[in-house]
């Protein structure tokens, strides 16, 4: 299996005609959602599949590949009322981080 | 022309953008702002009041929000005649078989696929848009009268069985109302056809602006004939607009010469269609078409109505 992109920023403003700043606007969100997220996380407070949808849809706008394909099995996990495993979450977690460090980079650049 | 502008450019249309996500709405309004005017909002349920209240050119629905989901909004939305017309494009994540069933199951005019792509968001809405500003505007031309700019007897023909089932559903009264030009032969044999026409013209600009609510209807239905279909109107509210009809009319102050006041005058018969009751919207409008020949026959400038009683009463602007 390929590896899926961390943040492939190139296909993204591709996508959104090459505009920088909607681009950037969409990072800015994305970086508060996940940071939303994580805290969720940390506090031991389950996932809802609306934020597993929200952190999806937002993975997928920016480029974020790997992201969107972990909370994609995560919202379809929940959505079938699966209980996400310690593994499952720990994995989420790593996604999570990884895209930060990603975005972090590509801000200053 | 007064009814609507004659011509609408894509920039004139309305788009309106239903996704609960702020990054989705955020794209779609950015991208489509500089060549559309945009309108946004977060919920299902926030769209089909939208779309009621000022009904959008297209809708950009997402499908999966909380509460109500976009497939559900899109029945709602084609099941009701005010927003049946509307295109709804699906925006959505899933496009699997099962998903595009769904979208066109609900009505969906077409789908784009989430992430979006941006050029591929402009043309397919470029392209619903321009259908519809066509489908609009072959609509104006034969359902307007050409000389005078309202309704003709075709978009009478087509609506008014719409309109009876809408007042049956809301179990509200509908009134007809009908007027004609009073003396309008002696005013065309004296003054020519094309001062009759410009008259014409001016007696249905001063009905249409007698009309207070959009949803009433002024319709030509013969020469010097018009009649105002009035939705959510009882008896009363009839009277009162037909007392004011006569007064604008005879406050245009046309020179008319073979009139008795030296002006144009109409003369107007009215009456109420009751659903749920004994009677139909047909016996209404023969009783308006009565009650217009009894304001005639009474020395015209004047009309008459049906009361909640039945029974035919005059009145003068």
């Amino acid at each position: 299996m390929t590896e899926l992109a961390v943040l492939d920023a190139e296909q993204a403003l591709y996508r959104l005609g090459n505009h920088h700043v909607l681009y950037s606007r969409l990072l800015a969100l994305f970086e508060q959602q996940a940071g939303d997220l994580l805290a969720q996380l940390e506090n031991n407070q389950p996932i809802t599949v609306l934020s597993a949808h929200t952190l999806k849809g937002s993975a997928a706008e920016i480029g974020a590949e790997n992201l969107r394909n972990v909370m994609q099995h995560t919202e379809q996990d929940l959505k079938a009322n699966k209980t996400l495993s310690s593994q499952q979450l720990a994995q989420i977690k790593e996604a999570i981080s990884l895209t930060q460090q990603a975005v972090i980079t590509y801000q200053h650049r | 022309m007064y009814n609507k502008k004659t011509s609408r450019t894509l920039q004139d249309c309305n788009v309106l953008i239903v996704d609960d996500q702020t990054a989705s709405r955020l794209i779609m309004t950015t991208l489509l702002e500089p060549l559309f005017t945009c309108h946004s909002v977060d919920s299902a349920s926030k769209a089909i009041e939208f779309c009621r209240e000022t009904p959008p050119d297209l809708v950009l629905m997402d499908v999966y929000m909380p509460d109500m989901d976009g497939h559900e909004a899109c029945i709602i939305l084609s099941n009701d005649s005010r927003t049946e017309d509307i295109p709804v494009v699906f925006v959505t994540a899933s496009v699997s078989d099962e998903e595009q069933e769904k979208c066109w199951n609900a009505g969906g005019a077409d789908f784009v696929q989430k992430p979006v792509n941006g050029t591929t968001l402009i043309n397919r809405v470029k392209f619903h848009l321009s259908s519809k500003l066509k489908t609009d505007l072959l609509e104006q031309l034969i359902y307007t009268d050409r000389l005078t700019g309202c309704f003709n007897r075709h978009y009478l023909e087509e609506h008014l069985p719409q309109m009876v089932k809408d007042a049956e559903r809301e179990n509200q009264a509908l009134s007809v109302a009908i007027f004609d030009a009073d003396l309008f032969k002696q005013f065309n044999d004296h003054y020519g056809h094309i001062k009759g026409d410009s008259c014409l013209w001016k007696i249905a600009k001063s009905l249409q602006e007698s009309l207070l609510r959009p949803r009433d209807k002024l319709i030509r239905v013969g020469g010097e004939e018009f009649l105002i279909l009035l939705p959510h109107t009882s008896e009363h509210g009839a009277r009162t607009v037909c007392e004011r009809i006569l007064q604008t009319i005879s406050h245009q102050y046309i020179e008319h010469s073979a009139s008795p006041t030296g002006y144009l005058t109409v003369s107007a018969g009215a009456a109420t269609y009751h659903p749920n009751t004994d009677t139909s919207i047909d016996k209404a409008l023969m009783d308006a078409d009565k009650c217009l020949y009894h304001a005639k026959a009474n020395g015209r400038n004047s009309y008459a109505f049906i009361d909640e009683h039945g029974d035919m009463l005059v009145g003068a602007g």
